[in-house]
């Protein structure tokens, strides 16, 4: 790209206008197709940091009593983006994350949010896979395969992202 | 100058502080990470704050480190913030106000703050300055979000097109410009040309609001801050 943000010298005048547009309510705006809003939530929720506290059910895992609380809090500042994409986050966070997923999307009102929490919940377990040789799921080994070759084929899914289903589906074609 | 709590409609009661912030200070870890980013985020508008109250560019860039490392750390400044007792921005501004003039007070005679004055200006108003500099690094940290987020969404075009809409005059539309942006993007046509520009209006939109709701509140709150910002940068540069 030719012309990097940390280099935008943005007037008053072209601050002034960025504001303005935030400032408008959008009704002007034209509709979004699906994929457009699924890619647009998708990116909106792997800027959100993961809560420090889960619901109940989130609260039930097995290796919670296995993990102390500092190594959870230690990566709650940070996004799900950089959670997910971190070969260095620990699994145990990783499966806060497929939880988390899985109580939005129980949650979820419409069929794309249902497909964006399902995104997560399977980059989750694509992450505790890839970087962990963790299987955090009981989807059977080929059934994982597939869903994680699918996601990192759907054009909203960010090319991060896509990368991260796409290495794991070949590393669980691979048996590990 | 009046207190900084004076002029201000920015803060008033009962707004919260950050929540995933004010939850992230009472981890011991979590409490470094948090200082470091406050650090980053509101160096630039300290500075620019005891600027406009007359300190020259050394003194001020001294105050700000004394601040953090005296009151931020030495005296868990943050930790002793009450949410309910207005924004986390207001009451990081009263502190400030409050350490320079405790240490203006204390290096009297030796130096006082008319001597160490560089400028005065009726446009230099503290809080204005600080505003300026919070509301410039918000705008660069959204920009930056949006431009990550094209750069893994395949939409370069976009984000090139939104820059090249962003950065020409106001005055300078119509459909000339837009078939030019066509042509140096190889963009199809003109209403698709529009449809990103909008897309990206949408995204920006977005992120932007989602930065500020932790900060002001409620969507009324993010409203009152934009305007706020609206009117600090048409005004001007905050001092000349």
């Amino acid at each position: 790209m030719s012309k990097k943000t940390d280099n935008l010298k943005l007037t008053d005048q072209q601050k002034t206008r960025l504001l303005h547009i935030a400032l408008s309510p959008g009704v002007a705006d034209a509709p979004a197709n699906e994929d457009e809003m699924r890619g647009d939530l998708l990116c909106d929720i792997l800027r959100q940091p993961l809560p420090a506290e889960l619901p109940e059910r989130a609260a039930s895992f097995p290796d919670r009593v296995a993990k102390p609380c500092s190594t959870f809090l230690a990566m709650a500042g940070r996004t799900l983006r950089e959670l997910l994409l971190d070969p260095k986050t620990d699994v145990f966070v990783l499966h806060r994350i497929k939880e988390y997923a899985k109580m939005l999307g129980t949650k979820a009102e419409s069929e794309v949010e249902k497909d964006v929490f399902l995104a997560v919940y399977f980059a989750a377990i694509a992450a505790a896979g890839l970087f962990h040789s963790r299987q955090i799921t009981e989807h059977s080994a080929t059934n994982l395969d597939r869903f994680l070759a699918s996601f990192a084929r759907l054009p909203w899914i960010p090319s991060d992202l896509a990368g991260l289903f796409a290495d794991a589906a070949r590393n669980q074609g691979k048996g590990v | 100058m009046g207190r900084p709590d004076d002029h201000t409609k920015m803060g008033g009661e009962g707004r919260g502080f950050p929540p995933t912030q004010w939850t992230r200070i009472l981890s011991g870890q979590e409490r470094e990470t948090f200082l470091a980013e406050l650090y980053q985020a509101y160096w630039k508008p300290i500075y620019c704050y005891l600027r406009a109250m007359g300190f020259g560019n050394e003194h001020a860039k001294d105050l700000v480190q004394g601040f953090f490392s005296d009151k931020v750390l030495g005296e868990e400044l943050v930790q002793r913030a009450d949410p309910e007792r207005g924004r986390f921005r207001s009451f990081l501004l009263r502190a400030v106000h409050n350490y320079a003039i405790s240490l203006q007070r204390t290096q009297k005679p030796q130096q006082s703050l008319d001597e160490t004055r560089e400028f005065s200006s009726p446009q230099a108003d503290p809080e204005t300055a600080f505003d300026r500099a919070w509301a410039d690094r918000l705008l660069q940290e959204v920009l930056k979000e949006l431009e990550l987020e094209c750069s893994t969404r395949g939409k370069l075009a976009h984000w090139c097109l939104f820059q090249d809409w962003l950065l020409n005059p106001d005055g300078d539309d119509g459909k000339e410009r837009i078939s030019a942006l066509c042509r140096r993007h190889g963009i199809p046509d003109a209403p698709t040309a529009y449809h990103m520009v909008e897309n990206l209006k949408r995204r920006f939109r977005a992120i932007l609001r989602e930065h500020l709701i932790p900060q002001a509140g409620t969507a009324e709150e993010v409203e009152d801050e934009l305007r706020r910002f609206i009117e600090v940068f048409s005004r001007g540069p905050a001092r000349r």
